[in-house]
Parts: structure tokens; C-alpha cells; sequence
């Protein structure tokens, strides 16, 4: 795990020098828009360059675990739920986005009565509904537009 | 006399109906976030942050920061109660806060809390006054070399100071770095790093990355979470006794002095400071073996030092615009999108502000003196909110907050982005601190580092013949170069391994 980050950032180190030399690094007396990105870019792949040749001459030792496979599932559960909302909260409108969410949320915190996690979902929709929208926020009418 | 008059001019605000809300606000939200694990300040700030648009840059100031120095207070009760620290500045805490508790001298331990982080706040507070406003005149006179090599300084201290590897907090700090660069180039206005998005050319939120690093990873890792058990035990009486009085008061002083002076360090903030005073306060007692077992100079100290610590991080972001911690940089951000500009000139443009603040927490000190004592056992209660009905909650209020800011649905997109990012930065013991406060100052670094070269004509003498920044930048290659030497990784390795580097 720890050698996919550095490696990850290996690569974006090479990515932004080389974006930042092509918009344009400019003169040192007048510095161009690329110049600063593309000192920290050759810092990054120069840092990470050191920390993966160490990580590759240490023996291999214990991965990181990231976790037991249930809660990776509810971790990815978690994430998509968020992604959903991302998408489709414009689509769907407050209401039925983040009662949908609610719901998935509920489901991974742990609750197995869809009844109770239903009802939960819903008064904290209208709840929040109420306290955001008096707090000032706009939210997208979505499908009921047209209502 | 400016001092003086500054400080009635700030409480005049202050006294404002308004603005007294704002702050009673904050410091209940602050004790809330603080009690529950789970969600720590920063969390409760980037939500929160949204609903202060609408509402004066002043009270908006005034009503985050009352988070903050509120969480600190609130922390220390799940410490005692449940040994789980309710944020990191109280993981100290819990070694003898619970064991006192467990002894049935939970009231104590929780009274001697709320006295000491009173102490440690107001003494702070008066010293942030005498330190701030010398400092914010002497800045006035920096040039763009002197404020690239303040913030050279800033960030290798944040490394060093980090906790986990210094070598890691480096890597944080670049990336954050090269994040701050996307969007409009700060001098000519270039777009760079924005793959055509609308959202990236006005350059990466600090309220979803801070939102996502800070809040979304927090519940990913709370999802192993186990039920708590609140410790049943009777709160007959929560004032210390003689006894505990003349044990404490010693710790509570030098918990003030410990905790503003590692507040001024970018990379201190509050934290930092609870390990040190009960390592000194270790130290200096006469049975040091009653440490970890229930002595109260060990919640004293530290309770006192966090507090302190949390007054005096405002310094560097009052008087120079440099947020020292994560908390602060939210500030500052929330400063910049009120148009209000930090730093040195902060004070005589914005006195309202810079005094409003400084007034605010006088004020905002007692009403939590006043919140947590006789209030306490409400704060218990809370605590066995389950989790599993937080969780949904918190998530919530992240979604909203962070679509609120620009209405902009991608940003919730870039907030989930980061969550995962912060929940595997967290797992491999990476610290996302120097990353969101790199980010924030990335762009003002970048500007003062473009602006001095084209002040010298391409010379980068420039940096070494002015003799603030020659020095600062002295300071911070010999930062840079010592983190390596042994002596300091062994005293590093000491600390996490005895205090453990979660948070």
C-alpha cells in the first residue's frame, strides 16, 4: 500500500513538471505561469524517487492492512453514496437525493430494520430540509420542477 | 494604548446582540463536536461554514473560532468518561483523566479541566495581545522575499513538527503544494491543471478538500467503531478539592506558558503542547509514578496547554496571515471569501475584526466556564447518542455544507474524492495537516516567490542578501537538515511510541 502512494506520486511529480514546462516557464526575471508547479514537480519526483528506492531495498515486511473485508465493503458502499449524490442531486432535487442516501447510510451505520431505517431517513430529510433551506440554502428543485 | 484602546473597540462589537449569539453559538457547537467522537472541530467548521456567508465577516470569525477554542474544552469529557478523546488535543488526557475517573473522581477531573482550560485561555488571550500587535507592525515592513521565506519557515516547521515521519509530512506539504497551483495562475490569470472543468479553474475548494480529509475520512475510519461504554459512575461534586487545588495550580501556569508558546509554531496548534506539559509535568513531580494511574497534574496540565495552545495559533494568522494548523487555515479561508484580507494589515483595516476576535474570546471563555460546569451531566448524555445514528448525520451536514458553498454539485464530487484520500493517508500514517495548509498557502507563495524574483530581475540572491528572510531561511534549512540527525528521529520515535500518533 505505502509503495502504491509513493509510487502514485512518482508519477504526478513527472506529470507536472512536464504540464508545467509546456505552459511555460518563463525567465527568471519575469517567471512564467509553469515555473513554480514545475519546481515542485521535479521536488515530488525527486522525493519520491529517494523513498521508493529505499522502500524497494527494505525487505518486505507487513502490508498495511486497510481493513477487514466488511468494512472495506461498507467503505466503498459509503464513497458510492457520495458519488451518487454528487450525480444526481441536480437531477433528483434535496428531497428524493438525500433520502436515498439517508437510506444507504443508515443501512451501512449498521441498522437492519428497513421500517426504522426508512422512517429515520425520511424525518431527517424533512428536518434538515427545513433547518438548511432557513439557514439560507438553495437547493435544486430537481424532479419537481415541473410540480 | 492601542492595546487598550483596541480591546474596547472589540468589546463594543462583541457586545452586540449579534455577534453575542454568533459566539454563544460557536462554543456550544465547539463542547458538542469536542464531547462526541467522531467529528472533531475542523469537521464542525468546514460544515458550518456555508451558514456563515450570509452573516458578517466579524461574527463569521467569531463564531468559528468559538468552535475551536470550544472543542478543546469539550474534548476532555469523553477523555475522562469513556477514554476516547473526543479530538486529538486531549489524547493526553485520557491516561490519567479516565483513571481518576475510575477512582469516582470523575468530577474533579472534569472540573479541574474546565478551570484549567479557562486559565490557559484567558492568560493566553492577554498574551496573544502583547505579542500579535508588535508583530503585525513589524511585518508591515516585509517585502515579497520576506513573506516567500516566512512561509519557507512555516512550512518546514509544520514537518518537523508533525507527528509520524518527517519525511512523509515533506511529501504532504509539496502536494499540497502543487493542489494550490490549480486554477488561474495568481500574476497573469494562465489557467493551468483544469482539464477543461469549470469548477477546477477557479481553483480546488478548501471547504471540500478540508471537508473530505478532515470529516468524510474521520466516519470512514469510525466505521470500525465499537459501541461505547460511558462510564457509570456519580457526579456527586465537580470542584476540586484544597488538596487538588494546590497539585494543579502549578501545572495549570505552566500548562498556559507551554501551550501559547507551541500555539505560535505552525505545527503546534494544540496538540503538541498537551504532550509536552505532561512530559514536564512528569518530570517535575515528585511521584512520577502516579502518572497513569489518576494524578491530576496529568489532566491539569494539558487540559491548560491545549487551551492556551488553541489562543495562541491566532497569532501567526492575526498578526501575519499564516494559518499555523488546519483549524486556522479554514479561518483564514473563511476570511478570504468575506473579502477580508489577513496579515499584517489586518489590524488597521479591519480593527473590528482583529480586536472583535480577540474580545470574543474573553467573552466566549467564561460563557464555556459557564457551559461546562454545572452543565456537564447534559454533555454526558450525549454521549450515548450511538453512533451508527451520528454517522448519517455528520455525513449529512458534509454534503450540504460543502453544495452550499457554490451551489456547485462537483465540489461534493472533489469532497468524496478527498475522503478517500484522507482515509488512506490516515491508514499509512501520513499527516493530512501540512497538505490542506500547504494548499491554502500555495498560491500567496507562489506570488511573493514570482514577485521578488522580478523585483531582482531573475536574481535569487535576492532571498539571501535581505537579512529577515537570509535568516528565516537559515532557520529553515536547519530544520530541514536536523530532522534527519539521529537524535531527533530517537526522541520522535520515543513520543509516538508512548503516545501513540492517532488521532
Amino acid at each position: 500500500m505505502d509503495s502504491l502512494v509513493i509510487l502514485i506520486l512518482f508519477w504526478l511529480g513527472i506529470f507536472v513538471a512536464s504540464y508545467s514546462y509546456k505552459i511555460g516557464l518563463g525567465k527568471f526575471s519575469s517567471p512564467g505561469p509553469g515555473l513554480f508547479p514545475f519546481l515542485l514537480g521535479c521536488i515530488l519526483f525527486v522525493l519520491s524517487l529517494y523513498r521508493g528506492i529505499k522502500v524497494l531495498k527494505r525487505a518486505p515486511k507487513e502490508e498495511g492492512r486497510v481493513g477487514e473485508p466488511v468494512i472495506f465493503r461498507k467503505l466503498i458502499l459509503l464513497l458510492l453514496s457520495l458519488v451518487f449524490y454528487a450525480l444526481f442531486l441536480n437531477i433528483l432535487g434535496y428531497v428524493p437525493a438525500t433520502f436515498i442516501v439517508l437510506t444507504s447510510m443508515f443501512r451501512v451505520a449498521g441498522y437492519t430494520n428497513w421500517l426504522k431505517i426508512v422512517l429515520y431517513a425520511a424525518i431527517i430529510m424533512f428536518i434538515s430540509y427545513f433547518v438548511f433551506t432557513n439557514l439560507g440554502v438553495k437547493f435544486p428543485d430537481g424532479i419537481f420542477r415541473r410540480l | 494604548m492601542e492595546i487598550f484602546g483596541g480591546l474596547i473597540l472589540g468589546f463594543k462589537n462583541v457586545f452586540d446582540p449579534h455577534i453575542l449569539l454568533y459566539c454563544f453559538v460557536g462554543v456550544v457547537i465547539g463542547t458538542l463536536v469536542g464531547v462526541l467522537p467522531g467529528i472533531g472541530p475542523i469537521g464542525a467548521m468546514s460544515i458550518l461554514f456555508p451558514a456563515t456567508l450570509g452573516i458578517s465577516p466579524a461574527a463569521a470569525i467569531i463564531m468559528l473560532a468559538g468552535i475551536y477554542y470550544g472543542a478543546m474544552y469539550g474534548g476532555s469529557t469523553t477523555s475522562i468518561l469513556v477514554n476516547i478523546p473526543g479530538e486529538a488535543a486531549s489524547v493526553i488526557t485520557c491516561l490519567d483523566g479516565y483513571q481518576m475517573a475510575r477512582k469516582g473522581r470523575a468530577g474533579p477531573a472534569l472540573g479541574i479541566s474546565a478551570i484549567g482550560s479557562f486559565i490557559g485561555g484567558t492568560l493566553s488571550i492577554v498574551a496573544l495581545m502583547f505579542v500579535a500587535v508588535p508583530l503585525a507592525n513589524a511585518a508591515l515592513k516585509f517585502g515579497p522575499p520576506e513573506f516567500f521565506a516566512l512561509m519557507c519557515l512555516s512550512m518546514s516547521l509544520i514537518s518537523y513538527l508533525a507527528r509520524g515521519s518527517t519525511f512523509n509530512a515533506v511529501l504532504m506539504t509539496v502536494v499540497g503544494l502543487i493542489l494550490g497551483t490549480v486554477g488561474m495562475d495568481p500574476i497573469t490569470g494562465f489557467p493551468r491543471f483544469y482539464f477543461g472543468s469549470a469548477t477546477l479553474l477557479d481553483g480546488i475548494g478548501l471547504i471540500p478538500v478540508a471537508m473530505g480529509l478532515f470529516g468524510i475520512s474521520e466516519v470512514l475510519i469510525n466505521i470500525e467503531l465499537k459501541a461505547r461504554s460511558v462510564l457509570e459512575t456519580k457526579i456527586k461534586t465537580i470542584l476540586p478539592t484544597l488538596e487538588d487545588w494546590k497539585r494543579s495550580i502549578g501545572p495549570i501556569l505552566r500548562g498556559s506558558a507551554i501551550g501559547f508558546f507551541f500555539g505560535l509554531l505552525p505545527g503546534g496548534g494544540a496538540v503538541v503542547p498537551t504532550f509536552v506539559s505532561y512530559t514536564v509535568e512528569k518530570r517535575l513531580s515528585k511521584n512520577p509514578q502516579e502518572f497513569g494511574k489518576g494524578a491530576i497534574e496529568g489532566v491539569a496540565g494539558p487540559e491548560t496547554a491545549n487551551n492556551a495552545g488553541s489562543t495562541g495559533a491566532f497569532v501567526p494568522m492575526l498578526a501575519l496571515g499564516i494559518p499555523p494548523n488546519p483549524i486556522l487555515a479554514i479561518l483564514l479561508g473563511a476570511l478570504m471569501i468575506h473579502g477580508v484580507q489577513a496579515g499584517p494589515l489586518l489590524m488597521q483595516r479591519n480593527p473590528e475584526i482583529f480586536w472583535g476576535v480577540i474580545a470574543s474570546m474573553y467573552v466566549g471563555n467564561i460563557m464555556l466556564l459557564i457551559l461546562n460546569l454545572p452543565l456537564i451531566g447534559l454533555w454526558i448524555k450525549l454521549l450515548k447518542v450511538p453512533y451508527r445514528l451520528l454517522m448519517p448525520l455528520i455525513l449529512l451536514c458534509c454534503l450540504v455544507g460543502c453544495y452550499a458553498v457554490n451551489s456547485n454539485p462537483a465540489e461534493i464530487f472533489i469532497m468524496a474524492v478527498f475522503g478517500f484520500i484522507g482515509y488512506i493517508l490516515r491508514r499509512l500514517r501520513y499527516e493530512p495537516a501540512p497538505l490542506i495548509i500547504a494548499m491554502i498557502l500555495g498560491p500567496l507563495m507562489e506570488a511573493n516567490f514570482r514577485n521578488s524574483l522580478i523585483m531582482s530581475d531573475g536574481s535569487f540572491m535576492i532571498f539571501l542578501t535581505r537579512p529577515v528572510s537570509a535568516v528565516l531561511l537559515a532557520i529553515s534549512a536547519f530544520l530541514f537538515f536536523t530532522a534527519g540527525l539521529s537524535a531527533y528521529k530517537k526522541t520522535k520515535k520515543r513520543i509516538t511510541e508512548e503516545f501513540g500518533q492517532d488521532d
